[in-house]
């Protein structure tokens, strides 16, 4: 019963703050309404058991992500976002796209996890189990995405120093 | 309903550690603006203050009831909402980070499995804060204190976390009571001292203390992100700022130097003893350097303290797969 207020309320914090992060005028207050909602969806892992998943959640996405979007924001020329004319066209494939997207990984997680039950603070010792994962199982996809990332720092470093 | 009952409650231990934390929040608020501006003073031939109370111990409960009384300003040109919101968004994850700490073997209100990430993740929170000042004052020097202090905290995180991760790879555990009791034979600190001296260092500018107090240095930005702010609002970042300090300074006393552990007094004693220490060292140093330059600070970030931290990391990682 208590759980489920909880979980309501959180459901409905992050759809609020994702709908904000879109239809809100200032980019400031866009990018704020998206950390509140990132933030919201740690609270979600923590109600799961998954406490690592949110920890770095938080400090990843909140402490990282957003903060490096709030300040390319604040660093750029005042946007004034004047209301546009509508243009059916780029609505209607907008709203498809999303909806086919949504039918997509709304049907993967139907055909894998329908059967699969999910209880309330379930999850325990997952840094172990992450850490184990990434060492063995994982490993290959590990060291790809550490690489990936390592070209993608130094293209970062080549696209600031090269002067044109 | 016996007393057993009551106290394993959860509404009665809720509210018991929402009020535990508030005393020593508020204790350390009032002692900590006391002590630095007494080292202040006795560092610069000066007696500091003395008038309220002995030798000025009441001085910040003073400050406090005038800073409560002055009217709230709200400058023309701010962005209302984010004006009012920052400093709160600043201040109330000093608060959460509290859960973690402990203060004795008993005294502790949450015992989290990823206590050291929770106290590390929920920190950043309070960078948001200091942006949402800086650019809601609308003004110049609010806007360049918040984007050097977001720069600073987001280049100076990743020394902190990589000389925590070489005591977790020493403790097998981000438990902060099992890296605690861990430390019942050896402090840390003797095996990690290159970690702790990184630790600290990063600390202090995290802090946006000096010497890397760039965020808010008088003489070119009058006072950083809070310029425009007054009255309890201000005070609300400035409570902040001395919690972070305490905050700081404990994590190193759980992480290095063997937390509430100590012979004699009770281990509660021996925590805020550790404690004090390391805030008074803080202190020290801010009345004992001059500021860096803002290519200093990076430079030494970056070229320095990084490599340090990594190489130490990978020292620790060779010397535990040895032994």
């Amino acid at each position: 019963m208590f759980s489920d207020i909880v979980f309501i309320i959180f459901w409905l914090i992050i759809a609020l703050s994702a709908v904000l992060a879109v239809f809100l005028q200032k980019p400031i207050y866009n990018a704020l309404a998206m950390a509140c909602s990132i933030f919201s969806v740690a609270g979600m892992y923590i109600f799961l058991g998954y406490e690592f998943i949110a920890a770095l959640q938080v400090l990843v996405y909140v402490g990282a992500i957003s903060v490096a979007i709030i300040f390319v924001i604040m660093l750029s020329p005042p946007v004034t976002v004047q209301p546009k004319k509508i243009n059916i066209y780029k609505v209607l494939v907008g709203v498809a796209t999303s909806f086919a997207f949504f039918i997509v990984f709304f049907a993967l997680l139907y055909a894998k996890y329908f059967d699969a039950k999910f209880t309330i603070g379930e999850a325990k010792g997952t840094i172990m189990q992450v850490g184990y994962m990434l060492a063995t199982k994982m490993a290959v996809p590990f060291e790809i995405i550490s690489f990936i990332l390592l070209v993608a720092i130094m293209g970062a470093i080549v696209l600031a120093k090269r002067e044109d | 309903m016996d007393l057993a009952m009551i106290a394993d409650s959860i509404i009665v231990k809720v509210i018991l550690s929402i009020a535990g934390v508030m005393i020593v929040f508020t204790i350390n608020a009032l002692f900590a603006t006391w002590l630095e501006r007494k080292v202040a003073g006795h560092i610069q031939l000066r007696l500091g203050p003395m008038e309220v109370g002995f030798h000025g111990v009441l001085q910040g409960a003073a400050d406090g009831l005038k800073l409560i009384a002055k009217e709230i300003i709200t400058p023309k040109g701010v962005d209302k909402k984010l004006f009012a919101l920052a400093p709160y968004l600043a201040f109330f994850p000093t608060l959460l980070m509290f859960v973690v700490i402990p203060f004795s073997d008993k005294l502790q209100v949450r015992d989290l499995n990823i206590g050291l990430l929770y106290f590390f993740s929920i920190s950043c929170i309070a960078t948001i804060g200091i942006f949402m000042a800086g650019w809601a004052s609308n003004n110049k020097y609010s806007l360049m204190g918040a984007v050097r202090s977001i720069a600073q905290s987001i280049a100076y995180e990743i020394p902190i976390i990589l000389s925590i991760l070489s005591v977790v790879i020493i403790t097998q555990s981000l438990k902060l009571s099992e890296i605690v009791s861990y430390q019942s034979k050896f402090w840390i600190v003797l095996v990690q001292p290159v970690a702790f001296v990184v630790y600290v260092i990063s600390a202090i500018a995290e802090l946006n203390r000096t010497p890397f107090d760039i965020p808010e240095a008088e003489s070119e930005l009058v006072a950083g992100f809070h310029t425009e702010y007054s009255g309890m609002r201000f005070a609300v970042f400035f409570m902040a700022e001395y919690t972070n300090i305490f905050l700081v300074s404990a994590m190193a006393t759980t992480l290095f130097l063997g937390g509430w552990r100590g012979p004699f007094f009770p281990p509660v004693v021996w925590f805020f003893i550790k404690t004090y220490a390391l805030v008074f060292f803080i202190i020290w140093v801010r009345w004992a350097f001059p500021r860096l330059r803002p290519d200093q600070l990076m430079s030494f970030c970056w070229k320095f303290l990084t490599p340090v931290a990594l190489l130490n990391l990978l020292i620790t990682t060779f010397f535990m797969k040895i032994f």
